[in-house]
């Protein structure tokens, strides 16, 4: 069977031997050839040894796939939209790919590794395989390392947007690894369609919404992605855009769903403290105080007058004192996942009207944090989320009612 | 020229006029009601079309299809507001004609039925003009914005009077209205707008944007101020 179901999903087989039905089967969508390329094969070899179990490699197209220390590999053949994705997006879409092809080859559990996976032990990747191996979870996430100034993205609208409203504290929304079982891999990898070609696979929202059981698993891996020279807006709208759609898609199950609950570590997660390099937001604040003073017809299409009136206030403040209050960022993140719904104004223009106040948080968050340490970040994220989930009552008042209910 | 020679002229006139108007009732008598009819027919049509939309869902699965769906209304009312005017667009049409085949003998009804084309394309024209105006000056303030450009609101200002007097210009072609005047004053008017920029960059703001552009210059060098941040 194998041969002709791949071809039929899009993957190309390697010259040699695939099996006809591998129980584990690591996708590395960023994979690139080279010493560090080697360095995770070899690791991957020695890991598959450790679980004991028949596995398989998935790579890009563009390499000659060779079965390497006897690991049978196929490469995969990129759809149109992951080549015409920004670079750093394209990983993350190849996930769905990725699933295509092991579920092509009946894998029991697929995992998938981030360019920088070569970092991690043998043992590690056999560690964060094991919570699915042993089918206690459909869904294995990783939990990064993170220093305070890093991942502001995630701090300040994935993370606490994500757990609002799915009710799972899942702590990094666009992972670059993970493990899927056979339901998690058929979730994601559904055939192309209008809905999800191109669109990226928000792993643990679409679990939290079919009720499977989810686990985070520590990883000593730094991802960076390259998004040098990408504008910041863009990075928004690629991210934000199918977030928020993924908010319409699933509004009957969020409007339900209350409070939030954690989900099993496996082992729990100690890093070394890593303390902040200080931060000069200066630009930030720049950045908001001209939003300030040109976008506010814009933004009073989109945010209510109260909220309106606090971002003056805001803006009169000399720099030192500058803090943007968590309600306030809540209410505007808010009600900017609620003007893309609605269309209040052109979807193009949604997210540059943001990103202005995003600077204006992320600075805010910057001189609040300091130059402290990772634990004292984590904890004030967990406090922004908590924020989030507090006001979550006003996104659904104002979802339901739009003219209604307009403070 | 005696007092009877002078009314006798006068009554042939008013006898002209009046043989003028009563000649075009029945063509703006069937104008009316050809616009009344298409008007109820067009209004019927596309309450109808919202109707079968909205009970077979199209809305809701448009919206899932086409994830960028860039209207703020509803794909159902949409669809039912440009039924409505294209067949009002026809009525009125239709009824031009009629109006022109009623009343075969009168000049002003040539006349009006050869405007009628230049109107309609002059109202297309002015409401896709200021739609677009709008929607490049949004664009240009935004990305100015994000470009930390402190005239972004100026340059957006720019964009959409630009594209306005483009627009004003395009329908006073169309409704021909100032004929030559309005091409010869609108190419004076942007080639001294684009002179006055040219000699205020280049003469009078040289050491303002020379100093501006040291600092964007500035800013983007790798020695400029490292915020340590990362938003990915």
């Amino acid at each position: 069977m194998a041969e002709a179901e791949l071809l039929a999903s899009g993957v190309q087989t390697a010259a040699r031997s695939v099996p006809e039905q591998a129980e584990l089967v690591f996708g590395l969508p960023s994979y690139a050839a080279g010493e560090q390329g080697r360095e995770l094969i070899v690791r991957l070899a020695e890991a598959t040894a450790l679980i004991n179990a028949s596995a398989a490699l998935i790579l890009p197209q563009s390499l000659e796939v060779e079965p390497v220390l006897g690991l049978p590999a196929i490469a995969l053949q990129s759809t149109a939209a992951e080549s015409n994705a920004l670079p750093w997006l394209a990983s993350f879409l190849q996930m769905r790919s990725i699933a295509r092809a092991a579920m092509s080859l009946q894998a029991k559990s697929c995992v998938i590794l981030g360019p920088d996976a070569y970092h991690l032990s043998a043992g590690a990747i056999a560690a964060f395989a094991e919570p699915i191996l042993k089918s206690e979870f459909d869904l294995a996430m990783p939990r990064y390392p993170l220093r305070p100034a890093e991942g502001l993205l995630n701090r300040g609208i994935l993370y606490p947007l994500t757990r609002s409203l799915y009710g799972k504290r899942v702590h990094f929304q666009l992972p670059m690894d993970a493990v899927l079982t056979q339901p998690m891999m058929r979730l994601i990898g559904e055939p192309p369609n209008s809905k999800t070609a191109g669109s990226l696979p928000w792993l643990s929202v679409e679990a939290a919404v079919a009720g499977l059981r989810i686990c985070e698993v520590p990883l000593a891996v730094h991802h960076q992605p390259r998004t040098d020279g990408a504008d910041l807006t863009a990075v928004l709208a690629s991210v934000l855009g199918p977030l928020f759609q993924e908010m319409e898609t699933h509004a009957s199950f969020w409007q339900r769903s209350r409070g939030s609950v954690e989900v099993p570590q496996r082992p729990n997660a100690v890093w070394p403290e890593t303390k902040n390099e200080s931060i000069d937001a200066q630009r930030m604040i720049e950045s908001f105080m001209l939003g300030s003073r040109n976008l506010q017809e814009i933004w009073s299409l989109v945010l209510p007058p109260v909220t309106l009136f606090e971002l003056k206030k805001l803006a009169r403040l000399p720099a030192e004192q500058f803090h943007m209050a968590d309600s306030l960022w809540v209410r505007i993140v808010y009600d900017f996942a609620l003007a893309h719904r609605l269309r209040t104004i052109n979807r193009a223009h949604i997210f540059g009207a943001l990103t202005p106040l995003y600077l204006g948080w992320a600075a805010s968050y910057a001189l609040e944090i300091g130059a402290t340490t990772s634990a004292v970040a984590d904890a004030r994220t967990e406090k922004l989320a908590a924020a989030f989930e507090a006001d979550k009552s006003y996104l659904l008042s104002r979802w339901r009612w739009p003219d209604r209910f307009n403070p | 020229m005696s007092w009877d020679q002078i009314l006798q002229a006068l009554r042939e006139s008013t006898q002209r006029v009046l043989l003028d108007i009563t000649q075009l009732l029945p063509g703006v008598l069937a104008l009316i009601i050809v616009v009344a009819i298409f008007w109820g027919l067009a209004s019927l049509c596309a309450w109808g079309v919202r109707r079968i939309m909205r009970a077979a869902r199209a809305d809701e699965r448009i919206n899932r299809g086409m994830g960028e769906w860039a209207s703020s209304q509803n794909p159902s009312e949409v669809v039912a507001r440009i039924v409505f005017w294209v067949l009002m667009i026809v009525g009125i049409l239709f009824g031009v004609s009629l109006f022109s085949e009623a009343s075969p003998q009168s000049p002003l009804a040539a006349q009006l039925v050869a405007y009628v084309p230049g109107v309609v394309t002059a109202v297309i024209l002015l409401f896709g003009g200021s739609v677009v105006a709008r929607f490049l000056a949004r664009s240009v303030l935004i990305s100015g914005v994000n470009m930390n450009l402190h005239y972004a609101r100026i340059l957006s200002l720019g964009v959409k009077w630009l594209v306005l007097v483009l627009t004003a210009a395009m329908v006073l072609e169309h409704l021909a209205i100032g004929g030559v005047i309005v091409v010869l004053a609108f190419g004076i008017l942007f080639g001294g707008i684009v002179l006055a920029l040219a000699l205020a960059v280049g003469l009078g703001s040289r050491d303002l944007v020379s100093r501006s552009l040291e600092r964007e210059v500035a800013r983007s060098t790798p020695d400029a101020i490292e915020e340590h941040v990362h938003h990915f």
